[in-house]
């Protein structure tokens, strides 16, 4: 499997917050052992679709200069499963930025149930450079935004 | 992937604490594009695995009659990152179980260095139909990584 964890952004505004989904499929490899006979996605996996949307939200917000990896988690509560066939929609939102990085909050939700409540965690700023190649990842959060294709097709 | 988060356990000590081994290696699925040019586990990742160490510890300090399902994470702390190559020791510290939930307190050691540290892991405790108990019971001792023998007893060496 590929590490990502959002498979689209709706939309953001730049250093304050940002909506993305995530759509759960029986498929999914992790599936098989969380929990045998009982699939539901991971609270961890959920917690990791967050902070991918955050971290792409720092990106946007930086100018396309850095990323965010996690430093610090406040409290995330997970109130109910998330099932294979649903979608996640995650919604992050900025609560203070500094030099060092970012704090925020961000929740899970499906339809209309919140089904997992993160109330306080902080990114650390990480230089894109050193992680991804820049214009890859600049031309995939363009993809993530449905701003333009990705990949053979972006001409 | 699969989602097991540990290879071993180690060190166990019923109703107070488990200790476990998670060899971080680059084969492992989630280095896939994280990252495309540095190989860095994901945070959520090291959190699980402790949660992991924390509900194998409980299910087997209760003989089985509950399966640990994790319910909230408080304050969690990252000090350095975790590469493939390094051998996480994972250190579960029983804080509380009883029939409704229970109270972990996680470790995440790397070279004797705390890599991660989680305060409070919240777990509700789910019991386990008898029908279903032997299955459990079987996978939980297929991810102790021969700590336990086929009956669920610690092999002493």
């Amino acid at each position: 499997m590929r590490f990502l964890m959002v498979d689209r952004i709706l939309e953001f505004e730049k250093g304050k917050s940002a909506t993305g989904c995530k759509d759960v499929t029986m498929s999914e490899d992790f599936l098989a052992d969380h929990f045998p006979r009982f699939p539901v996605m991971p609270g961890v996996m959920q917690l990791e679709a967050i902070v991918q949307l955050a971290s792409w939200l720092v990106f946007v917000s930086s100018e396309f200069k850095s990323k965010g990896t996690l430093a610090e988690l406040g409290a995330i509560k997970f109130r109910d499963f998330v099932k294979p066939g649903e979608q996640m929609t995650m919604e992050v939102t900025f609560q203070s930025m500094d030099s060092e990085g970012v704090t925020f909050k961000a929740q899970v939700r499906v339809g209309d149930r919140v089904k997992t409540i993160l109330t306080s965690a902080r990114l650390r700023y990480i230089p894109i450079e050193t992680i991804d190649d820049p214009q890859e990842a600049q031309d995939y959060f363009h993809y993530l935004t449905g701003d333009k294709p990705f990949g053979v097709y972006a001409t | 992937m699969r989602f097991h988060l540990f290879d071993k356990v180690i060190r166990f000590v019923p109703g107070k604490s488990g200790v476990g081994v998670k060899n971080v290696t680059l084969g492992e699925d989630f280095f896939n594009r994280h990252y495309g040019l540095t190989p860095l586990m994901p945070e959520p990742l090291i959190i699980e695995a402790m949660a992991q160490m924390g509900g194998w510890t409980i299910a087997l300090s209760t003989g089985w009659q509950y399966v640990a399902i994790l319910l909230r994470i408080d304050k969690v702390k990252f000090y350095r990152p975790v590469r493939p190559g390094d051998q996480l020791i994972l250190k579960a510290d029983v804080l509380s179980i009883n029939e409704s939930g229970s109270l972990i307190e996680g470790r995440a050691e790397v070279n004797g260095e705390v890599v991660a540290h989680a305060e409070r892991i919240m777990y509700g405790n789910s019991p386990v139909p008898d029908h279903l108990r032997a299955f459990i019971k079987k996978s939980y001792i297929y991810v102790s990584g021969g700590f336990l023998d086929r009956e669920g007893n610690v092999i002493t060496r």
